[in-house]
């Protein structure tokens, strides 16, 4: 592991009752967070920290709380727990530690916020919302269009060195996924029923066999694409009957996964689903099969990426420096494929899990390596 | 200096090891095929006896070792000694084979001490002669069967595969990559 070098910016930040795997998350977390600059101390170092957060959960946890308190009582102390008690004297953060609390707690603690002796209430610590970093306000980027389903699985050359997307939460635009021809086609996906499409003036435009994971399109890319951006377009959806398709019309076949995956993304066009929260985290449940669905831009890295661990969109945008309309698209698609778990009321069988417990770390990758597999990603793509 | 490194193929017989490797390797595969001469030749005429080997070069320093291990069990002795310094494993899986997920447990099994610091990518082939199980199944498959096992990408990449479209496997190995490091592609 790399050991930051020290430095006078440095917010200090020691750990007690963490194994190194989760002191190697907290220094991703500290990694990935730009505003301030934390520094987990490395066991055995003497350096006076500024906060200490404490694993309350194992077996004396709280008792060393109470001492280090007991003899340091200006030290700032945070505890992590599982279950958090509501009386706990110091601030509390609920396990799974997410990056969009943890900020927050530090940083409300370094200003004086809930302080060891008062009770903090049952989180203990203020969540506000983190804002994506703005930096650089880059140049308009010429947006790619997604690639029609003529060749689905062909991947996308690596892009040239880019600029830092930027984000403005007050111009995300949003989406409602159940309304329109999206929507129609979750209830046939749901329902597991076959039905037929037909627009305002009785033309078939989707016969849909979801058992068979089927669908016959009588309408081509653009006039789908069309109506996928209508929030409120004159279709309907009926049981199909034999005769719905003559023999000699025109058709091509498509799985019903792909056709949900291309409308999900042209259904977004660069929206962010009502579903989801900028600053919320989201994962995902498995893969896209990206081999057999339309290769949306900088797919396969934003799969990597949410199924590695939950983030946020804005934490995305952030890390990967990937453009928000092509975040919103992919986001778009993979929840129409029932792919994504984000935390709602209405649907808590999709909350966001804790990490699972046979994930091992993953190393800070060396610069030289980073280097390595860009050449190798280059090459590859390349073929 | 020279960086040499190694991705690892492996997976059932038959199931194109050594096509998805020939797609990607700038030499002729070197291949150490013979005649079946047990329960192989049922699924195919030649199979690998001891592995195949091919390479990617990315300058005149440093190549890419592509391995595909020999599908048959009874050579799994020789699977640590191929994985060392491996930069990943990709796992493919035969759609027709009686049980896929067997192969699934087994394979991940067998490489259960590498897969802790290595991703895995795992491409499903032959769904076009049998569809079942899909895609989403063997997502479904997978918590019980890696649920002894610690893995770096414990939600590894599951894309069907045809060992002949080099858009495919160069789709797993992009896939591979981005799961060591999702940021590697971005270059500012």
């Amino acid at each position: 592991m790399t050991k930051n070098p020290s430095n006078s910016d440095s917010i200090l930040v020691r750990s007690i009752g963490m194994d190194a795997r989760k002191e190697a998350v907290f220094r991703m977390a500290f990694k990935m967070f730009t505003r301030r600059r934390y520094q987990l101390l490395d066991t055995g170092d003497t350096q006076a920290p500024a906060v200490t957060i404490i694993d309350v959960d194992g077996a004396e946890g709280m008792a060393i709380a109470h001492q280090l308190h007991s003899e340091q009582p200006e030290q700032r102390i945070l505890l992590t727990s599982v279950s958090p008690q509501a009386d706990s004297v110091f601030p509390v953060l609920q396990k799974p530690v997410r990056m969009e609390t943890l900020f927050p707690a530090l940083e409300s603690l370094l200003n004086g916020g809930p302080a060891p002796g008062k009770p903090a209430g049952r989180s203990g610590a203020t969540v506000m919302p983190i804002r994506p970093e703005v930096t650089i306000p880059a140049p308009a980027t010429p947006v790619v269009p997604s690639p029609a389903a003529a060749n689905p699985s062909a991947p996308k050359p690596v892009a040239a060195p880019r600029l830092t997307p930027v984000l403005r939460p007050e111009e995300i635009r949003h989406f409602n996924p159940q309304a329109g021809l999206l929507g129609l086609l979750q209830i046939i996906r749901r329902d597991q029923s076959s039905a037929i499409i037909v627009d305002g003036q009785q033309q078939i435009i989707l016969r849909l066999d979801p058992m068979a994971d089927q669908a016959i399109l009588l309408a081509d890319d653009e006039h789908l694409k069309s109506l996928a951006r209508e929030e409120h377009p004159q279709l309907q959806m009926r049981a199909p009957n034999h005769a719905d398709v003559p023999a000699h019309a025109s058709t091509r076949r498509l799985t019903l996964q792909s056709l949900l995956w291309q409308m999900g993304a042209w259904t977004a066009d660069g929206r962010l689903s009502q579903q989801l929260q900028i600053n919320a985290p989201v994962q995902l449940k498995q893969w896209p099969n990206l081999t057999r669905l339309t290769m949306l831009p900088d797919a396969l890295r934003l799969a990597a990426f949410l199924a590695r661990s939950p983030a946020s969109p804005a934490l995305t945008v952030k890390m990967l420096r990937v453009e928000p309309h092509d975040l919103f698209n992919f986001l778009a698609a993979a929840d129409s494929l029932g792919l994504l778990r984000y935390n709602t009321a209405e649907n808590p069988d999709n909350r966001i899990q804790p990490t699972t417990s046979n994930a091992s770390t993953p190393a800070e990758i060396p610069a030289a390596k980073r280097s390595f597999l860009g050449r190798l990603l280059a090459r590859i793509s390349g073929l | 200096m020279r960086e040499d490194n190694k991705i690892i193929f492996t997976g059932p017989v038959g199931v194109g090891k050594t096509t998805a490797i020939s797609a990607l390797s700038d030499i002729p595969i070197i291949s150490t095929d013979a005649q079946a001469s047990d329960m192989t030749l049922n699924r195919k005429g030649h199979t690998t006896v001891a592995m195949d080997y091919g390479v990617l070069k990315l300058d005149e320093n440093t190549k890419i070792h592509l391995y595909g291990t020999p599908g048959q069990e009874r050579f799994d002795f020789m699977w640590d000694i191929l994985t060392t310094g491996g930069l990943g494993l990709i796992l493919m899986l035969d759609n027709t084979r009686p049980n896929p997920k067997k192969d699934l447990h087994f394979f991940l099994h067998a490489f259960k001490d590498f897969i802790v610091d290595v991703p895995v990518v795992i491409g499903v082939s032959k769904t076009d002669v049998q569809a079942q199980p899909q895609i989403a199944d063997y997502a479904s498959m997978l918590p019980e069967v890696t649920a002894d096992l610690r893995m770096l990408n414990p939600i590894p990449p599951i894309f069907e595969v045809d060992g002949r479209n080099k858009d495919d496997v160069k789709n797993l190995v992009m896939a591979l990559l981005y799961s060591i490091d999702p940021g590697i592609g971005d270059q500012s």
